[in-house]
């Protein structure tokens, strides 16, 4: 019976549709999805729920929904943040920040033609900030957006930046829009006075700016001291200390000397709370200062999101897989004169080809796991680093491809050039809890 | 990343899976125009919800449910479903439905939820053990719910069936 109507669904599954439109008519028509934003947004606005209740089901690590009527009431309170209420709709963390009192009301505009630019306000820890600004025009434009940010001392040295997240453009035609750029640092930084640098760019319009702005890091960090061991294969490695800041949340790790593996990354590092429910988990993966490679004292710190401001009463560090190979064996060797691949880890490249400067090569992966970025350093083969402008991805048909720019021509006597692995296809699984607290 | 490499990274990926989103929409909304709309406007729902895909693992799968999600919203907001229309022309015997027509008809029967894993299992064939790892839950407790969705299909099924006699 079962197998009856199994076999009826895989039928059903198989059905043919009789004209399958062009690939290059699929194409086109995926293409065109990113140019009808304007007419799109308003419809789906209305049903944006359903589909934001998918996303989390899969990810509920990713997303916090809190809508309630109280949140909105005591956001509204805050002095200069009723326009902005729409933006941290999704987010826990930041409403929590807010009704806490960590938003930093700067209101500080500067006018460049018929284009002002205001920085309404920030939120800030040591780690980084979250910066609210508004773009108004004289007349209304598509795409507006504020891009190619900067920040800087206000002595204009340059600030240890590991990320900067510059959003969406607006939708259809505006002369207001109200965004973020979010920012955050490699390591604690103290000053209290920045200067922004960016430019307004929108239809037809592509205008620098520069504001200048006070916001002071209001919020104590809450540090614990774990010190508590954990297995990575026969090795022991320790979590010494995790450290609890309104935006990010740090977990420091303490390598062994020499570790076997090359750590590249936590995929599922997560802090659950006294209910076991995930309390704050992986963002963007390690980021920030160091990896397993450029540790100082074998201490490397791994960052998740925060949820510094929702009280709990206990803590649990877990994960259960790391994204890892062995560290004698954590560089690949290209051949690209004769476009092969000396040495490769766990054989997961293949087709290697060489592209402009650079090279390009299909991953196998083929489950579809891997992210992005596995090219770091790359030697050539006297030891001289060679400089790379960028690694990209594409998706084709055969797989997909990791490329990475090279600023030089590799030439017979640098062949073959040798690649730091940042991360590889390979996983180990070391179920892990740790309480913290 | 500037925003236009950014904006082609992000076509390149759903262009990669540009035939499974097709088929997928074209099995909830049987015309190709539609398909080819549920196409953009997927585009456009996943680009807002880009960062996920850089998060996850399974960006097909990802894709897919998002594609699904929209047909069902489609679905929803239309009066009628549109296998209703041959069930309001016909009103002849058994033979006049086809099996396949039946089943398109008792599936969109089933709850958002089950739609998905029935599509996810037996349209793109995903394997159990996939499945389970996507949900994030034991391949026991997944096999399980195929199961009551099975069972509550093949009621629907009956129904259908019986329902047809009757109209």
């Amino acid at each position: 019976m079962m197998a009856d109507l199994e076999k009826k669904l895989n039928d059903w599954a198989n059905e043919t549709i009789d004209e399958w439109p062009s690939d290059e008519r699929l194409n086109q028509s995926i293409a065109d999805g990113l140019k009808i934003k304007k007419k799109r947004h308003q419809r789906l606005k209305r049903t944006w729920r359903s589909t934001i209740v998918a996303a989390v089901v899969m990810f509920m690590f990713v997303l916090g929904v809190n809508t309630s009527p109280v949140f909105a009431e005591q956001v509204s309170k805050v002095p200069g943040f009723d326009h902005l209420v729409e933006l941290v709709k999704w987010d826990k963390g930041r409403q929590a920040a807010l009704s806490e009192g960590y938003y930093e009301e700067i209101d500080q505009s500067v006018k460049n033609g018929d284009v002002t630019l205001t920085i309404d306000g920030v939120i800030r820890d040591q780690y980084g900030m979250v910066v609210y600004h508004t773009i108004e025009t004289e007349g209304p434009k598509e795409d507006l957006n504020f891009s190619d940010v900067t920040i800087k001392r206000q002595n204009g040295e340059g600030l240890p930046v590991s990320s900067l997240g510059f959003g969406m453009p607006s939708h259809g035609e505006t002369s207001s829009y109200t965004h973020e750029t979010e920012i955050f640092f490699n390591e604690p930084v103290k000053d209290t006075k920045f200067i922004i640098v960016g430019k307004v760019k929108g239809q037809d319009l592509n205008k620098s700016f520069k504001v200048s702005f006070e916001a002071e890091n209001k919020a104590e960090p809450v540090h614990y001291n774990v010190d508590q061991p954990f297995q990575v294969g026969n090795e022991q490695y320790r979590i010494s200390e995790v450290i609890i800041n309104p935006l990010r949340t740090e977990v420091k790790v303490e390598a062994p000397e020499n570790p076997d593996w090359a750590l590249f990354n936590f995929e599922d590092l997560r802090l659950i709370n006294g209910d076991g429910e995930v309390w704050a988990s992986i963002r963007n993966g390690v980021v920030g200062n160091g990896s397993w490679r450029s540790n100082e004292n074998d201490v490397f710190s791994v960052f998740l999101q925060s949820h510094y401001f929702e009280p709990t009463e206990s803590l649990t560090l877990a994960f259960e897989e790391l994204q890892a190979v062995p560290s004698e064996n954590s560089y690949i060797e290209l051949d690209l004169v004769n476009e092969e691949i000396v040495h490769d880890p766990l054989g997961q490249f293949e087709s290697l080809e060489k592209s402009g400067n650079g090279f390009k090569m299909t991953i196998k992966d083929p489950e579809g796991r891997f992210g992005f970025g596995p090219f770091g350093q790359v030697y050539a083969e006297n030891g001289d680093e060679i400089d790379g402008s960028g690694q990209y991805m594409q998706m084709e048909e055969e797989g997909r491809i990791f490329g990475k720019k090279l600023d030089q021509n590799v030439s017979l006597d640098m062949n073959p050039i040798k690649v730091e692995l940042n991360y590889y296809p390979n996983w180990i699984q070391e179920s892990t809890r740790i309480e913290i607290k | 990343m500037s925003d236009r490499t950014e904006d082609e990274y992000f076509i390149a990926v759903v262009q990669a899976y540009r035939q499974d989103l097709y088929r997928t929409a074209y099995a909830f909304l049987k015309s190709e125009e539609a398909a080819l709309e549920a196409l953009q406007e997927v585009t456009y729902r996943a680009y807002k919800k880009r960062k996920q895909i850089r998060q996850s693992n399974y960006t097909k799968t990802w894709l897919i449910r998002v594609m699904i999600n929209y047909c069902q919203d489609v679905l929803r907001k239309q009066t009628r479903k549109p296998t209703m229309a041959y069930y309001d022309e016909l009103t002849d015997g058994a033979e006049d439905f086809s099996e396949t027509l039946l089943l398109d008809w008792a599936i969109q029967d089933l709850s958002e939820d089950e739609q998905t894993l029935i599509f996810l299992k037996y349209f793109h064939g995903y394997t159990y053990e996939e499945l389970a790892n996507h949900y994030r839950v034991a391949p026991g407790t997944l096999k399980s719910r195929v199961h009551v969705c099975l069972d509550k299909l093949r009621e629907l099924l009956n129904e259908k069936k019986g329902g047809r006699h009757d109209g």
